[in-house]
């Protein structure tokens, strides 16, 4: 049976559980559960926001049913919380256990991957259909807090050598600010990737060790999400980017999507 | 009958199958299933059915199925129309 694990000694097994299975535990969540058996703690997951991570079952019971119990738990409890979909981001050695519980494998590199329950994804693009355009598209993302002068020289530059251009801003502040500043730009498409932008503050790292370069794997996660379930939906062919030679950019062009460097031009040169 | 809020039961236990029933336009259906290669269509007509008979519309039932029977994927259904408000 299923409970929640709120004093300190039901945490403390749930720490010794999560470590034995070679996992860190790491805090940070809406629900942390469990399931006893013979007074000891068998089976523990948790749940922050639509992330479900920490699940550890112990190694005498792995094959049975207690990682569903968990899993449906977690998922339920997530759907009560308003979460039409919920990730798991974890070892690529257990993606097979959650795609038998129905999850979708979204995004797998060699050290992580993401599997998604429900149909959050084609729900999103299906919501966004109307930004499809056919032709040769490219892609830009947009970081920052504020939209500039110099994005806009930018994004002028790179629309001009393609079909339609999608915009991405990482900051929901900067997105309604680039959304005013390209409205007269009739090919610029801008899109808001919402929880299929994997950032720092949604990548648990549970299941890495700390001498992991967790940056990089995080970043490298995020581009292969980006160039395998969106770019493709948006025939975006392109992928224009100031640093052409960072992780993000190989693991895009390891997609089949040409990198393009691109600078912004001077002012007065948009033309 | 109107579905009138989420509502979900069931768990993903083998030979168990979990149901979310929410309001939306139309009636849309969507079935995971780990034998949906074989069986999508008989779920899918099963569901229909119970739908048919308590007069479902303006809903999204998403279904993750683990190989369930008959009996289990109307029990599971029925009891998530009846918490999203679509039965009395």
């Amino acid at each position: 049976m299923i409970a929640d694990l709120i004093a300190p000694a039901d945490i403390d097994a749930a720490r010794t559980l999560i470590e034995a299975c070679g996992l860190a535990f790491q805090p940070g969540y809406d629900d942390l559960v469990g399931v006893h058996e013979q007074g000891s703690l068998v089976a523990v997951g948790a749940r922050a926001g639509r992330v479900l991570k920490m699940l550890a079952i112990a190694p005498a019971q792995r094959g049975g049913p207690l990682l569903g119990e968990i899993v449906s738990a977690l998922v339920a409890r997530g759907i009560e919380a308003g979460f039409d979909a919920l990730f798991v981001f974890t070892k690529p050695a257990y993606a097979a256990a959650f795609e038998a519980l129905n999850f979708t494998l979204l995004a797998a590199r060699e050290q992580a991957v993401l599997l998604e329950f429900g149909n959050g994804l084609k729900h999103w693009l299906a919501a966004h259909s109307d930004g499809q355009h056919p032709g040769r598209n490219g892609a830009l993302m947009i970081d920052g807090l504020t939209f500039s002068a110099s994005h806009r020289r930018l994004i002028e530059s790179a629309a001009g050598r393609v079909d339609h251009l999608y915009l991405f801003a990482t900051a929901e502040d900067c997105r309604q600010q680039m959304a005013d500043g390209v409205r007269d730009l009739i090919n610029v498409v801008v899109l808001d990737l919402a929880q299929y932008r994997i950032d720092t503050a949604s990548f648990p790292t549970y299941f890495l060790k700390v001498s992991d370069p967790v940056e990089k794997i995080r970043t490298e996660l995020d581009a292969t999400l980006f160039a395998t379930r969106i770019a493709p939906f948006f025939g975006i062919a392109r992928y224009f980017t100031g640093t052409a030679d960072d992780a993000a950019a190989r693991a895009i062009q390891a997609q089949g999507i040409a990198v393009c460097a691109i600078s912004t031009p001077p002012p007065g040169d948009s033309q | 009958m109107k579905i009138q809020r989420k509502g979900q039961a069931g768990t993903m236990q083998s030979s168990d199958l979990m149901v979310i029933v929410e309001p939306a336009d139309g009636l849309v259906i969507e079935i995971e299933s780990t034998v949906k290669k074989q069986f999508e269509h008989l779920i899918r007509a099963r569901l229909e059915q119970v739908l048919a008979k308590h007069g479902a519309e303006g809903a999204r039932i998403s279904v993750n199925d683990r190989g369930a029977l008959d009996y289990a994927i109307e029990a599971r259904l029925e009891t998530a129309l009846r918490r999203a408000g679509g039965l009395s």
